[in-house]
């Protein structure tokens, strides 16, 4: 079977995911000049499927195997697809799986002059004590999918609704134990070093060497544990050069009998400051790399040999440019830009992505999933302004974007007050306590009006634009404090402020209205 | 396929091939064929050449489901270009594959509208009779001649030049 035609679509997909990251400056080659401002790239993940080493020889069949199952779901409503996914069957009930999960670090010493070094070591504990291993509080809308870790909540929210789902379902990682850490030289021509505008540096390495590299270190694990190489700042690009950057991780196994397969994952620690310019949420930081690479080894841990991956109706990825993916990869739809959501952990804010579940792929109606969401945490799905009164505007308005650093997670309905411009020392209009403020865009931050409304008591905002066209969402600009927030056009802003001169206008904000991303779009022949 | 041949070599060429055994009937195609042909694409890929009631196996897997070309005149389906899920069967013809059938109604019994795959694309046929599809970067040009025409092409272009050579030369009287 010649694979190179899912390659260039792979290689497609990889290729249309966008970020630009911040004032890159090289060290040495290649020349990166700050002076010209931000470096823009195209930031993905994911390597190639079908293409994992084989297993080691002498472990076959006498090893304990990844701890997975398998069942049939229907593609369709009726077309049933085999799928290997990590855990128990959520079907049978209570259960809790837990992998052995180990944390390795890897140190990298770039070639470049001053062989400036970028060591996993610095990022571990905030690795460790990140929501991937440590617990929170998962909502979907009103669905409390409990406290847990992320991955563990993203696996009940998909099964929540499946016929003999128990709530003590669970898919858990184990407390990771800490590899020792690998120092590698990095050869000439396979990294580059590049220095940040905030002080920092990021790496940048050859793919095709990180990956034999770590298909040489695989061999001191064992088929049931999870090895996880981490990295700080280090992505993946061919030749390790800036224009082919960057993969932000990847996961992986070796070809042949599932039974026995070796998995893992590779993702960078994003260093804050790194990437910018995303349209939602809060781009690629700290762990969002790891969020997304462990949400898809859960669904679909045997990339490495065609007989395990997990096949889907290929389906378009969203805002990839007509890009397909014809396997389960619950990330890569929600990459670009990525659709992310923050939970603290070790009292540390952390950074998560959103993911899709299976239903979205299989088209599977009703979905089983909870409360019938296409993705995890809904931040895809449009959340309408509901005007309560008066009568004369009430109505449904659904031309509006979410935020993701403000979102819509929990219903507020009140008045609706106008308080102007509403950046942080500005004179507010009216008293935004205890209501849903309306604020015009403009001059600072959507952000930090949000928070200085919020500190000021309003449990709501409503971001009217200021000039025609739909309503477009913002990427974060600072604040701390946020209330569930929508933008909203000019047009409907303009109709609560009419309104607003001569009766009070009251309005709802509410996870319990929103439409619900639509399924996928299939991927058309070729 | 109606608008198939336009110039006057293909009109020849046509002609030709009025002595070879016409197909009625769809073809069924076998997903374990090992001996069909393989569909002549440029060497990255972005470019194949995709003839009419053969049986072809791409050099590459593909994402599976039809394309349904009509008449760009009476809107009716004239060819059905398809591209079987023979490697990967995801479910009502999506999936992936690497065998192709061009039907044409020219020449077989098209495909049942019922038997279209989940993901089937609509396009209008080309007048010029060699309609273009683009499919996830690959170029299909659909209805190109096939390859026996193209050899009889060769064949009669060579007789052709042969026969003009001949007549062009001097002859014995001319002297």
């Amino acid at each position: 079977m010649g694979y190179r035609h899912l390659r260039t679509i792979a290689a497609t997909a990889l290729l249309c995911g966008s970020a630009a990251f911040a004032q890159v400056d090289s060290i040495d080659q290649p020349v990166v000049n700050l002076a010209s401002g931000p470096v823009n790239v195209s930031a993905t993940f994911d390597l190639p499927m079908g293409t994992g080493p084989a297993e080691d020889a002498t472990l076959s069949g006498v090893v304990t195997g990844l701890a997975f199952y398998t069942a049939n779901y229907s593609a369709f409503g009726s077309f049933p697809l085999p799928f290997n996914i990590v855990g128990a069957d959520p079907s049978l009930g209570a259960s809790t799986t837990t992998i052995p999960t180990v944390l390795v670090p890897l140190k990298f010493i770039f070639p470049n002059a001053g062989n400036p070094t970028l060591d996993g070591t610095n990022v571990l504990a905030a690795t460790q004590n990140s929501p991937i291993f440590l617990t929170a509080d998962y909502m979907a809308g009103s669905v409390d999918l409990g406290i847990t870790q992320y991955g563990d909540a993203l696996q009940r929210g998909e099964f929540w609704n499946l016929p003999g789902f128990s709530t003590n379902y669970h898919v858990l990682l184990g407390t990771p134990s800490v590899g020792a850490t690998l120092t590698i030289n990095v050869p000439a021509g396979k990294g580059n070093a590049f220095a940040l505008s905030n002080g920092g540096f990021m790496g940048v390495l050859d793919t095709t060497y990180f990956e034999q590299l770590l298909g040489t270190l695989i061999v001191n694990y064992s088929p049931n544990q999870l090895p996880i190489f981490t990295t700080d700042n280090v992505y993946l690009g061919a030749n390790g050069l800036m224009q082919n950057c960057c993969i932000l991780g990847f996961h992986a196994s070796q070809a042949g009998s599932i039974a026995t397969a070796k998995t893992w994952i590779y993702a960078a620690y994003a260093e804050p400051g790194t990437f910018s310019g995303s349209q939602i949420g809060l781009s690629f930081v700290d762990v969002v790399p790891l969020s997304h690479e462990v949400a898809e080894w859960l669904n679909d841990p045997f990339v490495g040999g065609f007989a395990g991956v997990n096949w889907i109706p290929p389906a378009v990825l969203p805002g990839q440019g007509g890009a397909c993916i014809p396997n389960f990869e619950t990330g890569d739809p929600l990459e670009a830009a990525p659709f992310t959501f923050a939970k603290v952990t070790n009292s540390t804010t952390y950074h998560l992505q959103d993911e899709v579940f299976l239903p979205w792929y299989l088209q599977t109606t009703p979905s089983f999933s909870v409360n019938g969401w296409n993705t995890f945490q809904n931040l895809s799905a449009q959340v309408p302004l509901m005007i309560n009164s008066p009568a004369s505007i009430a109505g449904s308005y659904t031309n509006t974007a979410t935020l993701a650093f403000a979102p819509v997670n929990t219903s507020v309905t009140s008045d609706i007050v106008y308080v102007g411009r509403g950046c942080p020392g500005d004179a507010y209009l009216a008293n935004p306590s205890g209501q849903i403020v309306l604020i015009d865009r403009g001059t600072c931050a959507i952000s930090l009006k949000i928070d200085a409304a919020a500190t000021a008591g309003a449990i709501g905002a409503l971001i009217g634009l200021v000039a025609p066209g739909n309503a477009i969402t913002f990427t974060y600009g600072g604040g701390s404090t946020f209330v569930p927030s929508l933008v909203i056009t000019q047009a409907t802003s303009n109709t609560i402020k009419n309104a607003l001169a001569s009766s009070p206008v009251n309005g709802t904000i509410s996870p319990a209205n929103a439409i619900p991303t639509p399924g996928a779009t299939l991927c058309g022949p070729g | 396929m109606s608008f198939r041949f336009a110039s006057a070599a293909m009109c020849f060429a046509g002609l030709l091939l009025l002595s070879l055994p016409g197909t009625a009937a769809p073809i069924a195609i076998s997903t374990q064929a090992t001996a069909t042909l393989v569909a002549s694409c440029n060497t990255t890929f972005t470019l194949c050449l995709i003839p009419e009631n053969i049986p072809l196996r791409l050099p590459f897997t593909a994402f599976a489901g039809d394309v349904v070309l009509t008449d760009p005149s009476s809107s009716a389906v004239s060819d059905v270009f398809r591209i079987f899920n023979n490697v990967v069967n995801t479910g009502r013809g999506t999936g992936l594959g690497n065998m192709v059938f061009l039907y044409s109604s020219d020449d077989t019994t098209l495909p049942s509208p019922s038997t279209y795959s989940a993901n089937v694309a609509f396009i209008t046929e080309d007048r010029s009779g060699i309609t273009s599809f683009l499919g996830n970067g690959t170029n299909y040009l659909l209805g190109v001649p096939e390859p026996q025409t193209f050899q009889l092409l060769s064949l009669a272009v060579a007789a052709i030049a042969v026969l003009a050579r001949r007549r062009s030369r001097p002859t014995r009287r001319d002297l």
